[in-house]
């Protein structure tokens, strides 16, 4: 059976990119939303970063140190990079790539290793291997002795321990899934909307895999798939997602 | 004091929600944290802080303080500094001073709460007495044990490792250790006297009662009188920035309780800036809070210019007022600065002279630096933050390590 829900013109709370975002419903006759059978139920993700001990001066050291990381080490230096740029956005999309080019000064390896979207690959290991491919090309392509980095500008390979915590929030229908939001963390938003596509493994997201299984929205499932987390902060993601949701909404309302 | 919910203006309601349901995982709980100091440094301020926040979100935390004469404190100001890589004569009495004063310490502290939090060096021997399995225990060093002196980190080494997990402040100041390093960035409190906002009026008056002229741009380091960081080299840099500007030095320090050289360092402070008008000293009491803060914004240009550096909170703190910061590429401040985009790093006297030159020259620029600062502290370096992460070491040291992935 599918519920629906009664809907009127959404109001946000305080944050600024909310409010620029918010594509305002000419059209305000209550419409029923088609509701799901399982609500989506958020959950907030919270990471503990561990030191491993081990470090890289040099091109081969990283490579050497990312093919014998554990995968939490690779997750911690990619997905946990992009999720601490909550406000300010990031200049890379992994910490290798940022320390290959600052430290080490190889900007074409560098440039390479930012190139690389996680939220892409389908497996740490995946996304490991295309590390490792760009790094040996690197290497191959430069003669000994390699740059090596300056005493205290070590790579420090870290490792993490994640932790899933349920929110109060959760969403029946596309308004109550905008709403929500608007409210939830920054990481609940990057769990759902990029980390989860890891363990989904077929390019779609827990929220992308709702919206389409629970509502039978496959367009918007493909517009939130679409979503880049590189050189965008999450505050700013989440305003356009919203806006995604909302403008769905809007049509949805003119019929 | 602040109530958590006080943050969410600067944080989000989001983030505060994150946390209060958190520490629903730890209600209860005891957290005793034991540390060297009650005043002065940033390990007695954040402490302040935490305790307060942790018992508002139900958690039984309280703090003690070691008690131990100068002979002690000497001690552990020469371990300190081994610790930070400076060459010190450790002999076997200063080990035994160190001993005895954590073995009388034992006699008096109740050890028995479900997580004992010993911070840095001083009291880290009070782990010899512990109950395997009774309770967990968390070493937290606030200090760059990156390149210690052997001797030093030989010793304390033992006793480090009879911990549950240590917290370090920066992956580079990890060390070999049987037990789990977690990495912890610590905090400045945005809602302290020391960082709230001040209406412009009311700190240039704070400033001027402190007899510090104003007539003329500020470059100011605010750091205890301590050699490490350095208060002769900022003198000997701003001086050969002076033949260029036209702007005034204000060195503002203070000692700890824990530190007995900061008498001798403030006096060859003194004497190296006499007869110099444009360099402006003032030794403040480590509750002087207010005053720093309005200090801080008043100025156009903050120095911390140390040599070694646990983590360095001033930069943090002067970040967060917005302002550009000339600072010392050490320890943890390469964490919060990133070099010309978050602030400026320097590695001597001459690259912070140059710097102070620059950024006195390009008042543009250097506002741009301080906007960008303060983002960078309200992302990585605020309270909230920090708090959060002890709550999830807390439930990690209850747990025990082998997990990668938790469910709460």
């Amino acid at each position: 059976m599918v519920r629906s829900h009664v809907l009127y013109p959404l109001s946000y709370g305080p944050q600024k990119a909310l409010i620029l975002h918010n594509y305002a419903m000419e059209t305000v006759t209550p419409i029923k939303l088609p509701r799901a059978k399982q609500p989506f139920r958020f959950f907030s993700r919270m990471a503990l970063s561990i030191a491993t001990g081990a470090q890289a001066r040099d091109l081969p050291s990283l490579l050497g140190g990312i093919r014998s990381a554990p995968e939490p080490v690779i997750y911690e230096h990619t997905y946990g990079f992009l999720q601490r740029h909550r406000f300010l956005t990031p200049e890379t999309t992994n910490d290798f790539a940022g320390w290959v080019t600052v430290v080490l000064r190889e900007d074409k390896a560098g440039e390479r290793l930012a190139a690389i979207d996680a939220t892409r690959c389908r497996t740490i290991r995946e996304l490991r291997e295309s590390f490792v491919a760009i790094l040996s090309r690197a290497i191959e392509g430069t003669s000994p002795p390699y740059r090596t980095a300056p005493e205290g500008q070590e790579f420090h390979f870290m490792s993490a321990i994640r932790y899933s915590l349920p929110t109060a929030h959760e969403a029946w229908d596309l308004a109550e899934l905008a709403k929500a939001l608007g409210k939830i963390g920054a990481a609940s938003l990057y769990l759902h909307v990029f980390e989860s596509m890891l363990r989904h493994q077929e390019g779609r997201s827990d929220l992308s895999w709702w919206v389409e299984e629970e509502l039978g929205e496959s367009e918007l499932a493909r517009a939130i798939e679409a979503l880049d987390p590189a050189g965008q902060s999450l505050e700013f993601l989440r305003a356009r997602l919203i806006g995604i949701v909302e403008r769905r909404i809007a049509d949805m309302t003119r019929g | 004091m602040a109530k958590l919910r006080e943050y969410a203006g600067i944080v989000g309601a989001q983030t505060i929600e994150e946390i209060e349901t958190l520490a629903t995982r730890l209600a209860g709980k005891t957290v005793l944290n034991v540390n060297s100091t009650a005043v002065g440094g940033g390990v007695a301020e954040i402490l302040n802080r935490m305790v307060p926040l942790l018992q508002e979100l139900g958690i039984d935390a309280s703090w003690e303080v070691i008690k131990g004469g100068e002979a002690f404190y000497a001690v552990t100001k020469k371990f300190h500094n081994a610790l930070h890589g400076d060459k010190q004569d450790i002999t076997p009495k200063d080990c035994q001073v160190y001993e005895e004063t954590n073995d009388s310490n034992l006699e008096k502290l109740a050890l028995d709460a479900d997580i004992v939090f010993i911070h840095d060096p001083q009291p880290a021997a009070l782990v010899k007495k512990r109950q395997a399995q009774r309770n967990r225990w968390l070493w937290r060093c606030h200090i760059d044990i990156s390149r210690p002196q052997a001797e030093a980190w030989e010793f304390l080494k033992p006793y480090v490792e009879k911990y549950d997990a240590a917290v370090v402040s920066s992956p580079a100041f990890a060390q070999k250790l049987t037990i789990p390093q977690v990495v912890i960035a610590p905090s400045i409190d945005p809602l302290s006297d020391k960082n709230r906002e001040l209406d412009p009026a009311l700190a240039r008056g704070i400033v001027e009662k402190l007899g510090i002229p104003l007539d003329k741009p500020l470059v100011t380091q605010v750091s205890r009188f301590d050699r490490l960081k350095d208060p002769l080299g900022v003198i000997e840099a701003f001086t050969q920035a002076r033949r260029a500007t036209n702007a005034r030095l204000l060195l503002i320090g203070g000692s700890a309780d824990d530190d007995p050289e900061g008498a001798q360092v403030y006096q060859e402070v003194l004497d190296r800036a006499r007869n110099n008008p444009d360099i402006v000293i003032r030794s403040l009491p480590p509750t002087s809070h207010i005053e720093i803060n309005a200090i801080q914004r008043v100025s156009t240009i903050i120095l911390q210019k140390s040599l070694r550096e646990g983590f360095g909170l001033t930069v943090a703190e002067a970040l967060w007022k917005g302002k550009p910061v000339i600072a010392g590429a050490v320890g943890g401040i390469p964490q919060q600065v990133i070099h010309q985009k978050s602030g400026i790093l320097v590695h001597s006297v001459e690259g912070a002279a140059y710097w102070i030159k620059q950024l006195l020259n390009n008042p543009e620029y250097a506002r741009k630096l301080g906007e960008n600062g303060r983002e960078r502290v309200r992302e990585n370096f605020l309270l909230t933050r920090h708090l959060k992460e002890y709550l999830l070491t807390f439930i990690f040291c209850l747990r025990g390590a082998g997990e990668e992935l938790v469910r709460l």
